[in-house]
Order: structure tokens, then C-alpha cells, then sequence
């Protein structure tokens, strides 16, 4: 799995714009769908993050318990 | 230069943890398991460059292949530990850190035994 640099930026991007969603709704009274943004941008990276790190355990594991 | 490019990724995200870290402090926890797994499996791959040559000589040296499998998984279990206690230790729980140290010390004590239990008889017999 190469560099992917992109995959960092989409990261931040979804998760700077959680926050600012989520703040911007609690401004305008919705507290309720705020946390709701909030937890669907985690869903989301924790996600990405999940297949990334499932990715890392496989390939540890061809590379040092090949039998 | 791709040691560059390494070093680049790893600035360039702690970059962006700094600001998502404000913004979004759940993200910039994730953010981080993603940054150190993607250089733990750069050096992985780093990794399986040397281990062919090692084992070539190690059926050089007609090794016993079994030590040799159990220090490579020994090596394993000692990447990933040390991989989870550090994510752990990132996100302020040092005590879950050390106890994923301890599985990590106590699976490789397990894998270990076999191995000292053959030296031991190889000493006990070279004696009189």
C-alpha cells in the first residue's frame, strides 16, 4: 500500500467539517442532529481507519507467520 | 529519496492532527491510528526486504527451521504490541498501554519456551 497522502486529507476534511456542522447546528438550536453529524463523521473515518489498520494485521500476518 | 517522502507523510499528518485535534478531538485519535499504521506498513515492507536474505542463511546454517518460524512470529507479536500499546499510550490510557505490553511480553514467553528448553538439553548433554 503506497503514500495514499489523500486519504489523510479526506480524513480531516470530513472531520473539520463535522465540527464546524455540528457547531453551526447547535447554534441554530438542532442540538440533537449535531451530535447526530458528529457520530456519523466518526462512523465514517473510524471506518476508513478500520479497513486500513485490518489491512496492516494481514499483511503483518503473511509477512511473519507464513507457515 | 522515498525516505523523503516518509518523513513528509508523517510531518504532514501530524500537521493536520494539530488542527483537527481542536476541531475534532475523536477524529485526530483516529487520525493518528491511521498515520501509524500506514508507516508501520511502510516499514513492513522494508521488513520483508531483509527477512528473505536472513532466512536464506539461515538454511545456509541448516538452522532448525521451527526456531526460525517461532522467532519470526516473535517478531510479530512484538510489532503489533508494541503497535496497540503505543495507539494505547496516544490516547492518555498509559494503563491499557502497559497491559497490552504484558499480553504481548506473556505470548512471547509462551512462544519462547520450546526454544530455551532446546538449548537447555543441547548444554545438559555437551556436559560430562
Amino acid at each position: 500500500m503506497s503514500l495514499e497522502l489523500h486519504v489523510l486529507f479526506q480524513i480531516a476534511v470530513v472531520g473539520i467539517a463535522a465540527a464546524v456542522l455540528s457547531s453551526l447546528l447547535k447554534q441554530s438550536g438542532r442540538d440533537e442532529i449535531a451530535t447526530l453529524v458528529t457520530i456519523s463523521a466518526l462512523v465514517l473515518v473510524a471506518a476508513v481507519v478500520v479497513s486500513n489498520i485490518s489491512h496492516l494485521f494481514v499483511q503483518i500476518q503473511n509477512v511473519f507467520a507464513n507457515q | 529519496m522515498d525516505i523523503l517522502q516518509i518523513v513528509l507523510f508523517g510531518i504532514v499528518g501530524a500537521l493536520l492532527l494539530t488542527t483537527v485535534r481542536e476541531l475534532a478531538p475523536q477524529v485526530s485519535f483516529l487520525l493518528t491510528l491511521l498515520i501509524s499504521a500506514v508507516l508501520f506498513l511502510i516499514a513492513l515492507q522494508r521488513v520483508t526486504g531483509i527477512l528473505v536474505p536472513i532466512e536464506r542463511l539461515a538454511a545456509l546454517a541448516d538452522v532448525n527451521v521451527l526456531f526460525f518460524a517461532t522467532i519470526m512470529k516473535i517478531i510479530g507479536i512484538a510489532y503489533i504490541a508494541e503497535f496497540g500499546a503505543e495507539i494505547a499510550r496516544d490516547a492518555g490510557v498509559a494503563s491499557i498501554a502497559s497491559k497490552i505490553e504484558l499480553v504481548g511480553k506473556l505470548a512471547i514467553l509462551v512462544l519462547a519456551v520450546p526454544i530455551v528448553t532446546a538449548v537447555v538439553e543441547t548444554v545438559t548433554h555437551l556436559l560430562p
